[in-house]
């Protein structure tokens, strides 16, 4: 008796959290038409490749896990918010507003990554990452591990290691999501409302005429500067906005420079990433006192701009810090 | 301590004989001034190198106009190269070599006494759990989010130096009951190990990933935000305690020769061995906290410069203090220039470079010794 007590106790914990889910999942948009999809198996399986690794869905995964604000954000978007058993990074204050109810609805699991028995004790059927980090080996997280229980994994391409080259590399993540959940239509309709969103911000500045501006991204650092290198998000979100990333011969998306560089290159205005403990004004407050930033054009004329490192994602969000950076250098190509 | 202990080490001096003494006098002036010329050629050689390349005329024109007490744009006409090189050039890279120099000189200071003081020649300048200290500092105030807006740039440097003091002030409590080297230097590795593990506490329970990332960076150790204001604090600990160090150079001769010959000496061992360990301690925290913890250069100098002048003291410490000056500077031209783009942690470098280096001394010393 005693010993079947455990697992009589989280049925019912399980039972609770699916009729919560389920409770939520009725009060927000969109989601019948995804649950009719999801039923049934498909009627052919669905075969994807994530990062070269080959996957194949012979029906849609019902208890997925999303490990980070992003994803959890763009699942929902898609329609299937419902089916998201419990997610990581769960503490985001500021979930986008269109998914904030869902969002707030879903159980958080830790402030950033749940552990590996969090995760397994909710049986998920696949894992979403959006980071790198979210398949730690030493969390008992890795892929391998993983795929030998039988959880399927997809990781957002961002972080596969080619970094972000152009948009296609969303258009295609977000094609194969919706494919193996079922909901290719609204997969499809978000990806083209995210790449409508960039276009319109680059005709914007190609009929106004505008230039260019010389840019510096600062991540952080002060002994040496961390910044966007050519083939990351920040250098696309960059194209986007009218700027010209004046590190891009950097081989990953985040790395290391050195001070004498960035100041020989006489940045014109410098794009500052706001997260973590040291608030964007200490940021720029540390940049303006530097000696040889000091230097710069950039700062002489107070050309700061600051975006949220939440923006800096595979996903809707990065429309909105390409539209922050493209109205605060470009201001007169959205006068009208 | 009594006059009787300074005319008793006057005469009992571990040198020998007049004569060899005036040799090795001789020999020690000749290692020295050789020492000074190849820091100054070292730091010239900092100051022209880096991550961009800027014409050597343009580097020492520029030194030479921010140096010089008349003003020379009235002589050489205006200045012809930007406000972006010139502050590279004299704010950035003269500051950062000095700073290396300052750096290198306390930590094998540091270890040259650490080791005489302990007659233990694994013993380095963190001995006491300075290093490991001060890197809880770092980390406490980084995860705590002090940014730069509290104590500005010196947010970081002030949390390294008082966590610094933190195992040093245990280790203090725990010499006034134990008097045995043995135990104050057991409880410093024993205070290591405990703020090491405070420090991956606060960092991977308490921090962030980005948290992380700006704790090990400044754990890898470097000289990237040294500047003029930074320099100050370190140059004056290293003037203040080598010189007392100096002062007391015969005192730590003596314990070379054990302990009971320095007690029947009339000196207070156990008193005379916590002041010299604190003086190391403060060295060590001066040195870590403008450039993180640099490894190898306080453990390996000392050993290099006996090899050169021998173990008394009052050649050794001047001589260890000046060759780890151009070792720390030197690998930090290393550490700017083997990338073009961007700077290697020079823990890599004295790791790497220091560790053969050593290897070969004691290849060379122990080879001899069989024979």
């Amino acid at each position: 008796m005693l010993v079947h007590t455990p697992s009589v106790r989280r049925i019912i914990a399980l039972t609770s959290i699916a009729s919560a889910v389920l409770l939520s999942a009725g009060c927000s948009r969109g989601t019948t038409t995804a649950e009719a999809e999801a039923a049934e198996s498909f009627r052919e399986p669905v075969t994807i490749t994530n990062c070269e690794r080959t996957a194949t869905f012979d029906a849609p995964p019902q208890r997925i896990i999303s490990m980070n604000d992003h994803v959890t954000e763009t699942l929902i978007q898609m329609g299937v918010g419902d089916r998201i058993v419990g997610m990581g990074y769960g503490e985001q204050p500021d979930p986008l507003s269109e998914t904030a109810e869902q969002f707030r609805a879903i159980p958080s699991l830790a402030k950033e990554y749940p552990t590996s028995e969090q995760v397994l004790d909710l049986e998920p059927d696949l894992i979403v990452g959006g980071m790198r980090s979210a398949f730690d080996d030493k969390n008992g997280l890795g892929r391998d591990s993983l795929e030998a229980a039988g959880i399927a994994t997809f990781l957002f391409s961002e972080y596969c290691g080619q970094g972000f080259p152009d948009i296609s590399l969303l258009e295609n993540d977000f094609a194969q999501l919706g494919a193996i959940l079922g909901v290719e239509e609204s997969a499809t309709a978000l990806t083209e409302g995210i790449v409508a969103g960039l276009d319109t911000i680059r005709a914007c500045l190609d009929a106004a005429g505008a230039q260019p501006v010389r840019t510096f991204f600062y991540d952080s650092g002060e002994a040496e500067p961390l910044s966007v290198g050519g083939v990351g998000i920040g250098n696309l979100i960059g194209d986007y906005a009218g700027i010209e990333n004046i590190t891009a011969e950097g081989p990953k998306p985040y790395f290391a420079t050195s001070w004498e560089v960035v100041g020989e290159r006489q940045p014109e205005a410098i794009v500052v990433l706001d997260y973590g403990s040291i608030s964007a004004a200490d940021k720029i407050a540390f940049l303006r006192n530097h000696p040889v930033m000091a230097t710069t054009p950039a700062v002489r004329n107070d050309r700061f701009v600051v975006v949220p490192l939440d923006d800096f994602f595979e996903s809707s969000r990065m429309v909105a810090s390409a539209d922050t950076i493209a109205r605060a250098l470009h201001p007169e190509a959205f006068a009208g | 301590m009594s006059t009787v202990t300074e005319t008793a080490s006057l005469t009992q001096s571990p040198t020998g004989s007049d004569s060899r003494r005036s040799d090795r006098r001789r020999s020690l002036a000749t290692v020295l001034t050789l020492l000074t010329a190849a820091l100054a050629l070292a730091v010239a050689t900092a100051v022209s190198l880096g991550t961009i390349t800027i014409p050597l005329g343009d580097v020492w024109a520029i030194v030479a106009y921010r140096i010089s007490p008349v003003p020379l744009d009235a002589i050489w006409g205006d200045r012809w190269w930007s406000a972006t090189r010139e502050a590279i050039v004299f704010e950035s890279r003269l500051p950062r070599a000095l700073t290396a120099a300052v750096v290198g000189a306390a930590l094998a200071v540091a270890g040259a006494v650490a080791q005489a003081v302990t007659r233990n020649p694994l013993a380095d300048p963190y001995l006491l759990g300075v290093s490991s200290g001060a890197g809880f500092g770092v980390a406490t105030v980084t995860v705590l989010g002090f940014g730069a807006g509290t104590l500005g740039i010196f947010t970081l440097p002030f949390a390294a130096f008082a966590g610094a003091l933190l195992p040093l002030a245990a280790t203090i409590v725990v010499s006034l009951r134990a008097h045995s080297v043995t135990a104050i230097v057991l409880v410093g590795v024993a205070l290591s190990m405990v703020f090491s593990s405070l420090v991956t506490f606060v960092l991977l329970v308490l921090g962030d990933v980005h948290q992380l990332g700006t704790v090990m960076q400044w754990l890898a150790g470097g000289f990237g935000d040294a500047n003029w204001r930074s320099l100050i604090a370190p140059t004056l600990v290293l003037i203040v305690t080598g010189t007392a160090i100096m002062l007391c150079s015969r005192r730590l001769n003596l314990l070379l020769a054990g302990d009971d010959g320095a007690t029947a000496l009339g000196m207070n061992v156990p008193r005379f061995r916590v002041l010299i360990l604190l003086a190391v301690s403060l060295l060590a925290a001066a040195a870590v906290a403008v450039s993180g913890t640099i490894g190898f250069v306080g453990l390996l100098v000392p050993h290099l410069a006996a090899y050169l002048v021998g173990r008394n003291a009052a050649r050794l410490v001047p001589t260890a203090g000046l060759l780890g000056a151009v070792a720390l500077v030197l690998a930090d031209i290393l550490a700017r220039s083997l990338s073009n783009t961007t700077e290697l942690p020079i823990g890599v470098i004295t790791g790497l470079v220091g560790g053969p280096i050593f290897i070969a001394m004691l290849w060379r010393r122990y080879s001899q010794d069989s024979r």
